[in-house]
């Protein structure tokens, strides 16, 4: 039976590395659902320990997707069930976070009359919170796993297997035949994983599909050398975090390239980002158009952040120019859309009202569209950048530079106590700018 | 000027005609009052000699010229002709007062010239939106965020937005349903006003006679697609 | 996946909440394939590991038992399989050799004959106007893995010697492998770079790499590099049957073996021959 199996996927020697992405994908997502959402029912039934909780959740958040498939190779050992643990780790947090919000935010009257009659957390839950707020819950979950597919080929690059490590490879093997075959799949895997998405928005029950992957997954990857005194005495290792003098002098430097990494990318995705979208939004061009650069747009979000970064320290060589490239890129793929969705968003009376001033199309675009859209396209920017600072770390550690390669190869040289130092710097970043870009929008949406 | 010969609009899908067969001719600066209930097709009626709804049958002429057969620069340029002013959600919030005044001259501004002006705008040009808002009295309001004016003050910023865009007539929507009755005539007497001054037809929808017969040349009544002239007199001065 | 069905391993099933680490399981039986993972100094796609199957057909053979090869995307997943017990044996470079020791105590088994007397080249264009080490300055290039001995360590000091500090001197990219360094070169991407002499060798005779780009400008003075180890709890006959199966290599019956391993013959590793790496690697703080 194993032989046969084998023999089938041999013929099919791209089915292995794919299977494996998308299993990944399936059972962090999986494990993440499972454990995300008793704990985003407890943070928004205000249960015991909430508090700290929320808080966990938050800080568990910041920490990149992959130095979080780092430690799990330490610990776990090699192969996907490192990039199964990691991935579950970071959407665990993110489903707990975004699905306690969205709980929270259910209309409240249905939801105290159910306290009224007494019942518990888990029934407020399961007969009030999530039939109340449902819709979001699904459309939030479909773009979770949309991310999850393209985290699982990201951590696949240090070594959890699948398309990222098949990538990497190629990518180091300056094969370039085969690494533009295989961004090809992940272009295709990612319209795949985002038609299931619509689906699921459709359908809730096509969720279920999750399950028997994720299982399977779950049950053929299982890491089979987890060893728990190992982990420990690793971990031990790692503290306290320390870094020499000569570290700590090239701190500022490295902090300032991971900003402007951030900062410029973010910047480039924006412009990049606008421009087209004012061509691939239905209210502005004809359709045929529309059709062409949503394409275009669904190609560049395809490929991650840390992809398009292989891809452009080969052409425009090591640093911090390819991180900004790669983060722009991308994030032009991922901003394009959600602007062209703004833009045909606004409100229509004042757009009619000043083309029938006889306005241009692109004078109306300037009086009315841009403006108009104005709040959304600041928040989405805004969500943006905020995760454009964790890709920026991420990038570092495949060259672009700044506090992600110092951590890359404080790791690669197993310097583990200075890499946990800069573990911790990363994420006490990340964090800080969450919370100011959270204040920012806060007063974003208040306007 | 503007005259419509048994113009018949259906939306598609619509079980009867939103406008059935309807005549009317308005002059060079006359006022007119379209009355009737919402859903009568008034609103469908002034988007028609827009050229914003497509008609079914029938013909609408601006001064001779058939609106259905215009396209793109030609139909632009009919639209320079004609200002709009609609019920509410008329401005751009994002914009500042005098942005969205100068908004009424996008029509005769070339677009390098738009875009020009928003980011610098010169001081003749202020001076142009400063005088139209003197004429509805908001002259200190050049300024302000638009966010911030009162329902009053954005009718008037619209209605000041019309005259920069120098029309021969305008087509007022409703422009004081969201206001309240008094503030309603304020606005209303404002605008016959103005356009009486500047020679500018206005055709106007309204769902009240009240204010229709003070202030109007003539009132038509709207009601299931059709007209029917309720009075004529003579203008107030 | 096809490796993970291959394992076939019947465990007992403890679902799935294993992944997040709640319980141990047993150790594997030892009935169970070996596994030998390799540093990837050429590069680690499928395609590396599809290239290496008469290498692992033939440990088999000698060793009567199933042998998993695995190439980790990095030189410190390898270290740390050793560490962690996914891996039984590895092909370690020198440098990465000295951390497992100094880590996990592994064993030294065999290496290659050339290992005991190993080269880094330093690589330029044909044209180019490179011909000496002090040559280098303010120039663009490229090592190997940073935790790379021949590709990283050797050609650091072998710069440092020559008065070139690569830290301010140069515009330095790690390009993670052997290969790839020679292929930058080829391409002019960067100026120079620093590689293993069997890999250079192994990618000019192959052609992979146009013999008629490149020249080789500096040679270091010789230093021992890769080796074979075993995790110290792999039962001494075990060790026994790969080091025996290695240094059974003949030239001329066993040529597909030994082109995949870039070597000749082999011969018995001792740890005590890596003093003077060691040394060297704690003065440049990489150790």
């Amino acid at each position: 039976m194993n032989a046969l199996l084998e023999g089938a996927v041999r013929a099919v020697p791209l089915l292995v590395p794919v299977a494996q992405t998308f299993g990944m994908a399936c059972a962090g997502m999986l494990v993440a659902l499972v454990a995300g959402i008793p704990l985003a029912v407890a943070v928004a039934t205000r249960a015991p320990g909430y508090r700290f909780i929320a808080t966990a959740l938050g800080a568990l958040r910041a920490i990149p997707d992959l130095t979080l498939a780092i430690l799990a190779v330490v610990v776990i050992g090699l192969g996907p069930a490192a990039g199964i643990a990691a991935l579950a780790v970071f959407y665990t947090a993110m489903i707990g976070k975004v699905f306690g919000e969205l709980l929270l935010a259910a209309p409240s009257a249905p939801v105290d009359a159910l306290k009224a009659t007494g019942a518990g957390r888990v029934s407020i839950a399961a007969f009030g919170l999530i039939p109340l707020t449902s819709r979001d819950l699904l459309s939030f979950g479909a773009y979770a796993f949309d991310c999850a597919v393209r985290a699982s080929v990201i951590v696949g690059a240090v070594g959890a297997g699948g398309l990222g490590t098949e990538l990497v490879g190629a990518i180091n093997a300056l094969d370039y035949r085969r690494a533009a075959l295989l961004i090809l799949i992940l272009v295709v895997m990612v319209a795949v994983v985002d038609a299931f998405g619509s689906l699921i928005r459709r359908y809730p029950r096509a969720t279920l599909a999750l399950i028997p992957i994720g299982l399977l997954t779950l049950w053929v990857d299982r890491p089979q050398f987890f060893a728990f005194g190992h982990a420990l005495t690793t971990f031990a290792k790692m503290l306290p975090p320390q870094l020499n003098g000569a570290e700590l002098s090239a701190l500022p430097l490295l902090l300032l390239q991971t900003a402007a990494i951030a900062v410029f990318g973010t910047a480039l995705g924006a412009s990049i980002g606008f421009f087209t979208a004012l061509i691939a939004a239905r209210t502005i061009v004809p359709f045929a158009v529309v059709a062409v650069t949503r394409r275009l747009l669904d190609t560049a979000r395809a490929i991650p952040e840390v992809v398009w970064g292989l891809i452009l320290v080969v052409s425009v060589g090591i640093g911090p120019i390819a991180g900004i490239l790669a983060l722009g890129f991308h994030s032009a793929g991922v901003l394009g859309k959600l602007y062209a969705e703004s833009f045909e968003n606004v409100v229509k009376e004042p757009v009619a009202s000043i083309a029938a001033t006889g306005a241009s199309t692109v004078s109306t675009i300037a009086y009315a569209i841009v403006p108009l859209a104005f709040g959304p396209l600041a928040i989405h920017t805004l969500f943006r950048l905020e995760w454009n600072v964790r890709a920026a770390a991420v990038v570092g550690m495949i060259g672009a530079g700044g506090i992600g390669q110092a951590l890359f190869n404080a790791q690669q040289l197993f310097f583990y106590k200075t890499m946990v130092a800069y573990v911790l710097i990363t994420w006490a970043i990340v964090l800080a700018f969450d919370i100011l870009t959270e204040r920012l929008r806060g007063r974003e949406l208040m306007t | 000027m503007i005259s419509l010969r048994d113009v018949v609009v259906r939306y598609p899908g619509a079980a009867r005609p939103a406008l059935d067969g309807v005549n009317l001719e308005v002059a060079a600066g006359e006022t007119v009052a379209l009355v009737g209930p919402s859903g009568s097709g008034k609103t469908t009626l002034l988007r028609t000699i827009n050229g914003l709804v497509p008609i079914s049958a029938g013909s609408v002429l601006v001064d001779g010229i058939a609106v259905g057969e215009l396209r793109g620069r030609a139909l632009r340029g009919l639209r320079t002709r004609l200002a709009m002013i609609a019920q509410h959600h008329d401005l751009v919030d994002r914009l500042s007062v005098h942005q969205n005044v100068m908004a009424g001259a996008l029509g005769r501004w070339s677009t390098a010239h738009a875009l020009r002006y928003l980011v610098f705008p010169l001081e003749s040009e202020l001076d142009e939106a400063r005088a139209a808002l003197e004429r509805v009295s908001i002259p200190e309001k050049l300024w302000a965020p638009t966010r911030e004016l009162s329902g009053g003050e954005r009718q008037r910023v619209a209605i000041a937005r019309a005259l920069v865009q120098q029309p021969e007539a305008i087509l007022a929507d409703e422009p004081v349903a969201s206001l309240d009755p008094r503030l309603g005539t304020q606005i209303i007497g404002l605008l016959c006003r103005l356009t009486r001054e500047s020679g500018i037809a206005l055709i106007c929808s309204l769902h009240q006679v009240q204010f229709a017969q003070d202030y109007f040349d003539r009132v038509v009544l709207v009601e299931r697609g059709s007209l029917c002239e309720v009075e004529s007199k003579q203008p107030v001065t | 996946m096809a490796a993970s069905l291959k394992r076939g391993v019947v465990l007992k099933a403890m679902g799935a909440t294993l992944v997040l680490g709640s319980g141990a399981l047993p150790a594997v039986a030892a009935a169970s394939a070996l596994r030998v993972g390799m540093i990837p100094d050429a590069g680690a796609t499928q395609v590396s590991t599809d290239e290496k199957a008469p290498l692992r057909d033939y440990l088999s053979a000698k060793m009567g038992q199933p042998i998993e090869l695995v190439i980790p995307t990095n030189y410190n997943a390898t270290v740390e399989g050793l560490g962690n017990g996914s891996l039984d044996f590895a092909y370690l470079g020198g440098l990465t050799y000295l951390k497992a020791r100094e880590a996990y105590g592994v064993i030294p088994l065999v290496q290659r004959t050339s290992d005991k007397q190993f080269h880094s080249l330093f690589i330029t264009q044909t044209g180019s106007t490179i011909n000496k080490l002090a040559d280098l300055k303010g120039k663009r290039f490229a090592f190997g893995d940073i935790s790379s001995t021949s590709g990283h360590l050797m050609p650091d000091y072998a710069l440092r010697n020559a008065g070139i500090d690569p830290d301010t001197d140069l515009t330095a990219r790690f390009t993670g492998n052997h290969p790839a360094t020679a292929k930058a070169v080829e391409s002019g991407t960067v100026d120079a770079g620093a590689l293993d002499e069997s890999v250079f060798k192994a990618v000019t005779d192959g052609g992979q790499i146009d013999k008629t780009k490149v020249r080789v400008f500096y040679t270091t003075p010789p230093f021992v590099d890769y080796v074979w180890v075993a995790r110290k709890d792999v039962a001494p006959a075990s060790r026994e049957g790969l080091a025996n199966a290695f240094l059974a290599l003949r030239a001329g019956s066993d040529d597909k073996v030994l082109a995949i391993l870039r070597g000749t013959s082999f011969v018995r590793a001792d740890d005590a021959e890596y003093a003077t790496l060691r040394s060297i690697a704690k003065k440049l703080k990489l150790l």
